[in-house]
């Protein structure tokens, strides 16, 4: 084949070439981060060893996202009693209570943590590790037989995990505050403070509390492995640190979806 | 500190290729024990490659590296332990961890393997510090270094393992002539008070005069010619005196 031919052939760009190149692409991270979850979870026996930088780990996450989550859980927890008392008008709005706290709890606490926890913890551990890499410092580690999943990834990886459920539990408690707080001012909610709580009382079970934070740990867990293997995937160039930042956020999205998706189809078969 | 032996370095027919273009082809490389060779060539000729492949760090396409007989990716997954001799590299950007102070950077392997703790810990990082003249910045992070300090930051690294071999790649980069004197001056140091094996690659031949025994030229994937330092300026293979000629040297 001629070289011309060659450039034409690498360089068409039909559709069905680039749906290939994506999921070849996507397929590629998965192998690789299963990859690198099997490895992490290889060293746990190192975790005494790195409890230090799995505390510093959390301090770090906890501390980022901590003002950003109680701002996103107030306002969240009274849009939705806002427009839950608007679809009920003419009905009962003593739901108003277990409404809230059942979406707060099941699904919006666990999802949007997630999504803030990626966007902001998971983009910064994919360009600190895309960092390292361009700038040779996992090559360093690697001749001073440094581990770079028990050093690096190991304390990311716990730390997620426990901070996203942390951070859940909270953003519930402030999402249902604010929610009473909505039904307290707004003037076109017709149901008491007591009332919604009395609701939320009724119908919001520990196990719902539970299985939302549990959905954390998990959510944590694939972010941080997410992050860290297309943080060290980076090879040459400064370039290839931000793409990793923004490809980091992108793919955490799509994957804590999909798992919400298969947590919650798990959940209703028990 | 104890005077090493050195470990000899074989390097037979290496080819390593990145995509479609081709870096080393069937490269012959030998480094004696104890001996310090530098490997000049043009950028982009491999070089890094060959100092990666040496370490380690990267496989060969085909070919064989060896390090003392064993194949250099088996002596990698050694534990440090359990490993028969020790090798340490600088790298071109110090590559030293941000997050770490100059102390931290030097104990990291020494902490990391159990291999020190305490007032013990502590005598070895300041060895390795003072023998880089480095000991007033123990405490200091790699942001707040010069090039010159970085670099010499990363050498008090290296020297902590207690290395057999030494690899330093691009040791001059970034650094003006006045530092990289300094630096020639700081491998001198190493090389007369420890017997061990170094190989530097650099495009900085009067760097490589100041610190080899001998002389190798990588030149289109291979070492094209590999010359004793007192031999260098009577070198008569072309793009070898070109180097000389365009360094200012004859």
């Amino acid at each position: 084949m001629q070289a011309t031919e060659r450039l034409e052939v690498k360089n068409s760009q039909g559709l069905l070439t680039s749906i290939g190149r994506s999921v070849l692409y996507g397929l590629e991270i998965l192998g690789q981060s299963v990859d690198w979850a099997l490895r992490t979870l290889g060293s746990f026996r190192e975790i005494p060893k790195r409890a230090g930088l799995i505390l510093d780990e959390m301090v770090r996450i906890g501390t980022s996202s901590l003002f950003i989550s109680s701002f996103l859980a107030f306002f969240i927890g009274m849009v939705l009693v806002v427009q839950t008392a608007d679809q009920l008008e003419g009905y009962s709005q003593e739901v108003l209570g277990s409404i809230v706290g059942l979406a707060m709890t099941k699904e919006l606490g666990p999802v949007l943590m997630a999504f803030l926890l990626a966007g902001r913890a998971g983009s910064a551990m994919a360009a600190e590790l895309a960092t390292m890499q361009v700038y040779e410092e996992i090559a360093a580690l690697r001749t001073l037989d440094v581990s770079v999943e028990s050093y690096l990834i190991l304390p990311k990886f716990i730390a997620t995990a426990l901070t996203l459920p942390l951070l859940i539990l909270y953003a519930d408690i402030i999402g249902i505050l604010a929610g009473a707080f909505a039904v307290a001012i707004d003037p076109a909610i017709h149901v008491s403070v007591n009332a919604y709580f009395h609701n939320l009382q009724a119908y919001l079970k520990f196990s719902d509390i539970i299985i939302g934070m549990a959905k954390g740990l998990v959510f944590g867990a694939v972010t941080a492995i997410l992050s860290c293997t297309i943080g060290l995937r980076a090879r040459r160039g400064t370039e290839e640190i931000s793409s990793a930042t923004t490809s980091a956020v992108v793919w955490s999205f799509i994957t804590v979806t999909v798992f919400d998706y298969i947590i919650a189809r798990v959940v209703l078969i028990f | 500190m104890q005077l090493k032996e050195g470990v000899r370095i074989e390097l037979k027919h290496v080819t390593k290729a990145y995509g479609d273009k081709p870096v080393l082809k069937g490269l012959n490389l030998g480094v004696e024990a104890g001996e310090t060779l530098v490997v000049i060539g043009k950028s982009g000729q491999g070089k890094s490659v060959l100092l990666r492949l040496s370490a380690g760090l990267e496989r060969p396409d085909s070919g064989e590296v060896l390090l003392n007989g064993i194949p250099a990716d088996t002596y990698r997954n050694i534990s440090a332990q359990k490993k028969p001799f020790r090798m340490a590299m600088v790298f071109q950007g110090s590559a030293l961890l941000n997050s770490l102070s100059v102390f931290e950077n030097v104990a990291l392997y020494l902490k990391e393997h159990g291999m020190a703790k305490g007032d013990n810990l502590d005598r070895l990082v300041m060895d390795a510090l003072t023998s880089v003249e480095l000991e007033h910045a123990r405490d200091l992070y790699p942001t707040e270094l010069s090039g010159g300090m970085r670099k010499r930051a990363a050498i008090a690294r290296a020297l902590a393992t207690r290395p057999d071999v030494l690899l330093f790649d691009e040791p001059t980069a970034e650094l003006d002539p006045l530092l990289s004197a300094e630096l020639a001056e700081v491998i001198q140091k190493i090389q007369s008070a420890h017997k061990m094996t170094i190989v530097v690659v650099t495009h900085n031949l009067v760097f490589a005069r100041q610190v080899a025994d001998r002389i190798a030229l990588l030149e289109d994937g291979r070492i094209a010619c590999s010359v004793k330092v007192g031999e260098l300026l009577n070198a008569e293979y072309p793009p070898l005196r070109a180097f000389i000629e365009a360094a200012a040297l004859a």
